[in-house]
């Protein structure tokens, strides 16, 4: 089951589970029309402990729209992505925002997204955004890629995780624990590209050539690091 | 005209006489704020992002009539335009548009009135000239007269933009390409009228900007990854999108009255979107590059009217 704390757990199917549809199109009809993930991600902090995990699920029926959730490992939370399109005052590149359901009393809040200038530069020659520049910013990171935040609770910079030695230099920075594992954290300098969140031009190396971007996130309540935490997105082929 | 005062040139036009109104000198405008920029195309970084650059100057005068303004350019290969023009009380704003990014060497804008709106002047002897009624003047050799020295009418070429053709959108492109290959630059678009009248040292001039443009190079791109045994696609999406509104503008050069462009504003938007999903990718399954604000043309182009004349007359 991949979801324990979001309704119809059951019905969402992830890689590894034997009902995935590996035989497609001849897919088992008794979960032909259950939703079957197409990335899957996970977001890992203090020492590789699971926070939450989520991704992206369709149906066999191209008709149905896909789905875009996760739920925190806890229990406390589920959230559900939608799109916030740029003529609706989205940002140019993260276009969409969490809904993050608290499960205790089914209050909802919005989790912003928006890039850094540095990111829409590489991506689109778009010169708009900030770095950050007012924040506390480890030195050690190179590349800024955005924040989210959630009003009046908490906000998060990502960074361009390129290598452990750049996460451990940020956790040591905070004083925060390492977000991953040793496994976590070998395959992170071994091979990126297996736990990308997408691959972009960040050294103009042009096509083909593009940079596995790796994330990962420090998230500040009242302007205090309280949590290093990175991102491990599964692609079906990966 | 059964009585009073009639002048004719060579040509047997009339120059002075009891219903023509000639204009005269109200006075130099006073030059206010200015505001500069458009160097480049906001908001972009990459290549071919140069403009012409713009600084729009305002000026005021103060006028019961309505003064005709003419531009004594203090740098002659910039292009000027007066862009706006208008009244509060007697209160006369002026807008002129040079081109270029500089605020140095602003124009000069010297303001001519009709004769019964010049303030009165304090000089004994002179000619004065008066409509039938006997009181509203027509003529004031006082008041310095306007002497015009030259004009015709002239239209600039309908493309402001230096590439061949006028923008379009494309696409095919490769997700998130945003490399404009457009120049919007107007520095060779103009159409040159011969006028031998005119000269880079004195000569000033007289033409509203009337024609305006807006042109917009649109680039979508796209980007398409299938999922397991090609069952589902994931789509990549990707708008890049330059504009500039143009005005037109006018350049003396010896011998020539020049026809042309400056852009006034540009702009660069661009989208990227894609499907995917978890806590850092989610949403983004659909594209919309929105509705612009404009249509891509020309508008108001048509012949207008330039006259020129000597403005060492009026220092």
């Amino acid at each position: 089951m991949a979801f324990d704390y979001i309704d119809n757990g059951a019905e969402y199917i992830n890689y590894d589970s034997p009902n995935y549809m590996t035989n497609y199109p001849n897919v088992d009809s008794s979960t032909a029309t259950n939703w079957f993930a197409f990335n899957e991600i996970k977001v890992r902090y203090n020492s590789g402990q699971l926070l939450g995990h989520g991704g992206w699920y369709v149906k066999l029926d191209p008709s149905v729209t896909p789905i875009f959730l996760g739920e925190w490992s806890d229990g406390s939370s589920t959230v559900q992505f939608r799109e916030k399109r740029i003529d609706d005052g989205g940002d140019p590149i993260t276009q969409w925002e969490g809904v993050i359901t608290k499960l205790s009393d089914n209050t909802t809040k919005i989790e912003n997204y928006e890039s850094s200038k540095a990111m829409r530069m590489i991506i689109g020659n778009l010169d708009t955004g900030t770095n950050y520049e007012d924040r506390d910013r480890c030195p050690s990171v190179n590349l800024w890629v955005g924040r989210s935040w959630i009003a009046e609770e908490e906000e998060t910079l990502y960074f361009y995780a390129e290598s452990s030695e750049m996460v451990d230099a940020v956790a040591f920075y905070y004083n925060l624990p390492q977000p991953y594992d040793a496994v976590l954290k070998q395959r992170l300098d071994n091979n990126p590209e297996s736990m990308r969140f997408k691959s972009y031009d960040i050294y103009g190396a042009g096509e083909g050539n593009f940079a596995a971007l790796v994330v990962a996130g420090i998230v500040f309540k009242n302007n205090v690091a309280t949590m290093l935490k990175i991102f491990e997105l599964k692609r079906w082929n990966d | 005209m059964a009585y009073g005062f009639e002048a004719k040139n060579d040509s047997g036009n009339v120059i002075i006489n009891d219903t023509i109104e000639n204009l005269h000198f109200l006075g130099k405008a006073t030059r206010g704020s200015a505001d500069s920029g458009h160097g480049t195309i906001t908001g972009y970084g990459g290549s071919n992002s140069t403009l012409d650059g713009r600084v729009i100057h305002t000026y005021t005068v103060t006028s019961s009539g309505t003064p005709v303004a003419f531009i004594k350019p203090a740098d002659y290969s910039r292009w000027h335009g007066i862009i706006k023009q208008s009244v509060s009380g007697t209160t006369w704003t002026f807008e002129v548009m040079i081109s270029g990014t500089s605020t140095s060497n602003p124009p000069e804008v010297y303001c001519f009135v009709n004769a019964d709106d010049v303030p009165t002047s304090s000089e004994t002897h002179g000619m004065l000239v008066f409509k039938s009624d006997g009181t509203t003047k027509t003529f004031d050799s006082r008041r310095q007269p306007l002497a015009i020295t030259g004009g015709a009418n002239v239209v600039p070429p309908s493309d402001p933009t230096n590439s061949s053709g006028t923008p379009g959108t494309t696409s095919g492109h490769s997700w998130n390409y945003a490399t404009n290959d457009h120049d919007f630059r107007s520095s060779s678009q103009y159409t040159a009228y011969t006028d031998s009248n005119i000269n880079t040292s004195n000569t000033m001039f007289a033409c509203p900007s009337m024609a305006q443009a807006c042109y917009k190079r649109q680039m979508h791109g796209y980007k398409e990854s299938c999922g397991f045994l090609g069952c589902c696609c994931q789509d990549h999406y990707s708008t890049a999108a330059w504009w500039v509104m143009y005005r037109s503008a006018f350049r003396l050069r010896s011998g020539y009255f020049d026809a042309g462009w400056t852009g006034y504003a540009g702009g660069y938007s661009f989208s990227s979107s894609y499907e995917s999903g978890g806590w850092f990718g989610g949403g983004g399954g659909s594209y919309s590059s929105g509705t612009m604000p404009y249509t891509a043309k020309t508008i108001n182009l048509q012949s207008n009217a330039y006259i020129i004349a000597d403005s060492s007359r009026y220092d």
